[in-house]
């Protein structure tokens, strides 16, 4: 079965690979990754992407909404995407 | 494949390729500096280097966080995480760069208590599940990173956690900026700009780069084409004889930036009258540490820390790499004594470095051209 892909806001070791055999290293650099929002609690929103849900704080960006996609980089949003890609209307892959 | 298709489309970016082709002047050399590694690891990664025309060089900047953190800081690091009841935590890369007395993972292999973390909130965390111990967080990173820091340092307060330290290497990109253009041996001709340092503080401090020094300076995102269209961009401001802060990166970066991250920033941090990076020296005003009023959860304030200079080894050039005054593989150690395995320098650690982004992805484009020629 495939492997689904990590959220790139989880920085993984740099020596590991992910499914495409790329090294990706996203911890500190200015690499962040969109996630659709999918319940909202007190600050955390629990986000999703590609089937993989994770919280990240929702703290510094204003108004965000069950729907929304956020640009996230360690564990914090960082902004709304105003028109999110199509892809990630659907259901992940 | 989905999600990423649209951005990453051979035919369109044959089609930049050939637009920008047309826009070049017979025997100019033009070369253009990605400020950040992300562009950098993005750049190999997908082999945008191919589709520039001949005498269009990509230039890499010193937008790697990793890269530009000096020997000293990670003694300073490895002190901090030797002491009795610390728990030290780090994002994962950190652990392998070089001080000069070793790097966190041979600190951890002695006995130190040393945690990878993926966020500075997990570091809070674990400072919530552990009340006898004193978790540090290492904070590095620029603007992208340093909202979540604060935000972090915000809710430690909340939260009244008195065991949770921030050992503050928060660097800012404009005097980094500053610094390679008043340095005396490199020549540029435009910038692409970061893409998600400008989420956070906007496009608006990039504006002396084309008002006082002439150079045009395009945000860019991630993707393959963006960084392509961005070059294009760039290629035209000269073309046309502009030099404007433009954004390619709409998709996401505002002008203003995010006005509550930076108010986060702006009101649990400040800056430092002088920071050292790695290669680039010391710049005034360049990196932040915790105000006085977050004393009770600064690193610096809680521990004595060495504070030793230590200077790069020396067949390291790192410095000369950080500021595109030589390409990664013209360094004599490049890919013999330092590797991604055991790197020398910063930036053979971080797979944003110039030369991790090289070692990993530039022999297979080259190998790919000579296949193709």
């Amino acid at each position: 079965m495939r492997r689904r892909p990590e959220l790139s806001f989880s920085p993984p070791d740099p020596t590991i690979s992910d499914e495409h055999g790329e090294l990706s290293c996203i911890t500190c650099g200015d690499v962040a990754v969109e996630a659709r929002v999918v319940a909202l609690d007190r600050g955390n929103a629990l986000v999703e992407l590609s089937g993989r849900r994770e919280k990240v704080a929702v703290d510094l960006v204003e108004g965000v909404a069950v729907g929304d996609v956020v640009l996230c980089h360690a564990g914090v949003a960082l902004e709304k995407l105003e028109s999110p890609p199509r892809e990630l209307e659907s259901d992940g892959r | 494949m989905r999600f990423v298709d649209e951005y990453r489309s051979g035919k369109v970016a044959r089609e930049l390729s050939h637009q920008i082709e047309k826009l070049l002047e017979p025997g100019r050399e033009y070369k253009l500096m990605e400020v950040c590694g992300g562009h950098t690891h993005t750049i190999y990664k997908h082999g945008v280097e191919n589709l520039l025309p001949p005498g269009v060089d990509l230039i890499h900047g010193p937008g790697c966080p990793v890269c530009v953190i000096p020997m000293g800081r990670v003694d300073d690091a490895i002190a901090i995480a030797e002491r009795d009841r610390v728990i030290f935590t780090t994002f994962g890369d950190m652990m392998r760069v070089p001080g000069g007395n070793g790097c966190l993972l041979e600190a951890k292999a002695r006995g130190a208590d040393v945690r990878m973390v993926y966020s500075p909130l997990d570091a809070l965390r674990i400072a919530r599940e552990n009340p006898d111990r004193e978790v540090v967080f290492f904070a590095i990173g620029f603007e992208t990173t340093t909202p979540s820091t604060a935000l972090t340092l915000l809710r430690a307060r909340a939260e009244g956690i008195r065991n949770f330290f921030v050992f503050a290497n928060h660097v800012t990109i404009i005097p980094a900026i500053r610094a390679i253009l008043d340095s005396p041996d490199l020549r540029l001709d435009g910038f692409i700009g970061p893409g998600h340092v400008s989420t956070v503080i906007g496009t608006g401090p990039y504006r002396f780069i084309a008002r006082d020094h002439g150079k045009p300076l395009v945000v860019a995102g991630f993707e393959p084409l963006d960084v392509l269209q961005a070059a294009f961009m760039v290629m035209l401001q000269l073309a046309e004889g502009r030099c404007e802060v433009e954004n390619q990166y709409s998709r996401v970066v505002r002008e203003g930036g995010n006005p509550r991250a930076l108010e986060a920033i702006a009101e649990t941090m400040e800056l430092r009258s002088t920071f050292e990076w790695r290669g680039l020296g010391f710049i005034s005003q360049s990196a932040l540490k915790l105000r006085e009023e977050f004393g009770d959860w600064d690193a610096e304030v809680r521990y004595d820390i060495p504070g030793v200079r230590v200077a790069d080894p020396k067949a390291c050039q790192c410095g000369e790499v950080l500021k595109g005054v030589i390409k990664p593989w013209e360094c004599k150690v490049f890919g013999t004594a330092c590797t991604p395995e055991k790197p020398i320098g910063t930036c053979m650690v971080s797979s944003e470095g110039a030369c991790a982004a090289y070692y990993n992805y530039g022999r297979f484009s080259r190998r790919l051209e000579t296949l193709t020629t």
